[in-house]
């Protein structure tokens, strides 16, 4: 976490950056352990969201576990913000909000009120958590879905015709099978089911998750096992592929229904 | 009239690209962005290897743009930035739908001179609205119904645009963040002249830039009540003879005159415009 007071605060527009600086410098009571964010705030990379400083706020609480008192800016009600499903986050504990333009003495009791929070094991409330879970999970879900389907080529070898139809069809899938994006697909939800842990955690019971972990294995090692089959051609090695890519897309499938859970 | 361009982002299979070319061959404004990776490429229907992207020009020279995504971040900003110099040169707003699979896109990492609108969607899902709207405009590209009819199109602009609330929230912010950092610097008791004439110099830039965003947000919705705009545009007025003075009058002015409560009561009138564009919203989205 920065240290200087200007590094804590998180606005775009850079001469009301240093005067909230200089102002936040000129109080008494502050201390260097609160960040200060408008609601509108963008590094460009927060995707869809009217509020992108709340995103931000949500991304470094929920993923890197940043439990800092948080005071937010901005220039709408409270009452009506809060009625607004991505303002969730003001629920959450050691975050405030106040309304600009403010005069410093608000300032200073918001900063006051915010600093009485003490160290705090969860940065999100329950709702938010959950949103952002949910969310992880959906994205997680849709790449297993992807997965699935690429894997479903390999059924094109089932189709009948002439021998040379059947090694055509056979280098088609090949080469569908052996680009990076493919070859890794079971792999990079490896990772990715390991990055979104937290959001699996809250979501799913222990047995649940153990499945999904040893479903996801299990179909990595299968599906390693079938692209090495296409380093030859042959009716034992067609039919095997087959095979390992049925119980390959089942072993996802069953991953996809306990997501649906959800 | 504004030219817009709308790029979509995903895993498109072979398949598609095979049958948007066969089904768009005859048109001749369509063309084949091929192998994107720093070099310029720009080729006629008939080649359909390597294929990365297709530029549709649609009615009113609007564009629609289906680029192939890719799985790593720096690579999606690299392919969509030299799609956004080569085809979008005199377009000003740029609505993009972004798979989620793969790499992402920043926006950050995009060329500064346009204004994006950026949104995620997940493919295939019943439930998303991005991608139904997407799918429209792909049914349309089959049937060749996109040439003719720009209704799909402008469905998914107004998908990935933002709603007038959003417009009107961040054309408030637009309008009175750069006075606020005058209104903070007035309550400090101990100024430094240099700060303070900066602070002061960046409201007179300010306010000659603010009235067209100011009659942008009025203009918003048709039923903002007269009181309330006409309460608008007499706090800006005032705000207007506070920053539209020589420096020292203006300075003089300032020590005499309530500037903090002219911002103050300028906020509140903006907010009452702001809520009343955003009521309508949701009341004509509850009549829906």
């Amino acid at each position: 976490m920065p240290k200087t007071n200007e590094h804590r605060i998180y606005e775009n527009n850079s001469i009301l950056k240093q005067t909230l600086s200089k102002v936040i410098f000129s109080l008494k009571n502050i201390t260097d352990r609160i960040i200060f964010i408008n609601i509108m705030y963008s590094d460009g990379r927060s995707g869809n969201t009217p509020y992108p400083g709340m995103k931000y706020i949500m991304d470094l609480r929920g993923k890197h576990k940043n439990t800092t008192p948080v005071l937010f800016y901005g220039f709408e009600n409270l009452e009506r913000l809060k009625k607004k499903p991505e303002a969730s986050i003001l629920d959450s504990p050691a975050i405030e909000y106040i309304r600009i333009p403010f005069l410093i003495n608000e300032l200073s009791e918001k900063i006051q009120k915010i600093s009485t929070w003490g160290i705090i094991r969860d940065g999100l409330d329950e709702q938010t958590r959950k949103k952002i879970a949910l969310e992880k999970i959906s994205t997680f879900k849709h790449d297993i879905i992807n997965a699935a389907r690429t894997i479903e080529i390999v059924f094109k070898l089932k189709r009948k015709g002439t021998a040379e139809i059947q090694k055509e069809n056979w280098n088609i899938v090949r080469k569908s099978l052996f680009t990076p994006e493919a070859k890794n697909q079971i792999n990079k939800n490896i990772i990715l089911f390991e990055n979104i842990k937290y959001a699996i955690n809250e979501l799913f019971p222990k047995s649940k998750i153990i499945k999904m972990k040893n479903n996801l294995s299990d179909a990595e090692n299968i599906y390693t096992t079938l692209i090495k089959r296409f380093s030859e051609y042959s009716e034992q090695n067609k039919i095997k592929a087959i095979s390992d890519a049925e119980a390959t897309i089942n072993l996802l499938n069953e991953i996809i229904t306990t997501l649906e859970v959800k | 009239m504004n030219n817009k361009a709308t790029i979509v982002i995903t895993d498109f299979s072979r398949k598609f690209w095979q049958t948007a070319i066969n089904d768009l061959t005859l048109y001749s404004k369509m063309f084949i962005i091929l192998e994107m990776d720093n070099k310029k490429v720009i080729q006629s229907p008939g080649k359909k290897e390597k294929m990365s992207g297709l530029v549709i020009e649609i009615s009113g020279n609007n564009k629609l743009i289906l680029a192939e995504q890719s799985s790593s971040n720096q690579e999606n900003g690299r392919n969509i930035s030299i799609i956004i110099d080569n085809y979008c040169k005199n377009i000003c707003e740029i609505a993009i739908a972004s798979h989620t699979n793969g790499g992402r896109l920043y926006i950050v990492d995009l060329p500064e001179s346009k204004k994006y609108y950026y949104k995620e969607f997940h493919n295939e899902s019943k439930e998303e609205e991005v991608w139904q709207k997407i799918a429209m405009c792909f049914s349309a590209i089959g049937k060749k119904k996109v040439l003719q009819n720009s209704e799909p199109f402008d469905l998914l602009w107004r998908c990935l645009a933002p709603k007038p609330s959003e417009v009107a929230h961040s054309l408030r912010s637009e309008i009175l963040t750069p006075f606020i950092p005058f209104h903070l610097f007035h309550q400090l008791v101990n100024k430094d002249s240099s700060e303070w004439q900066n602070i002061f110099r960046e409201c007179c830039v300010a306010i000659k830039n603010t009235e067209e965003k100011f009659i942008a947000l009025k203009g918003l919705r048709k039923d903002i009540s007269p009181d309330i705009k006409n309460c608008a545009d007499e706090k800006f007025n005032e705000l207007k003879k506070i920053f539209q003075k020589s420096e020292n009058d203006c300075v003089k002015n300032i020590e005499k005159e309530d500037c903090l409560k002219t911002i103050e009561d300028f906020a509140q009138c903006l907010e009452k415009i702001v809520n009343c564009i955003e009521s309508g919203e949701e009341a004509s989205a509850k009549n829906k």
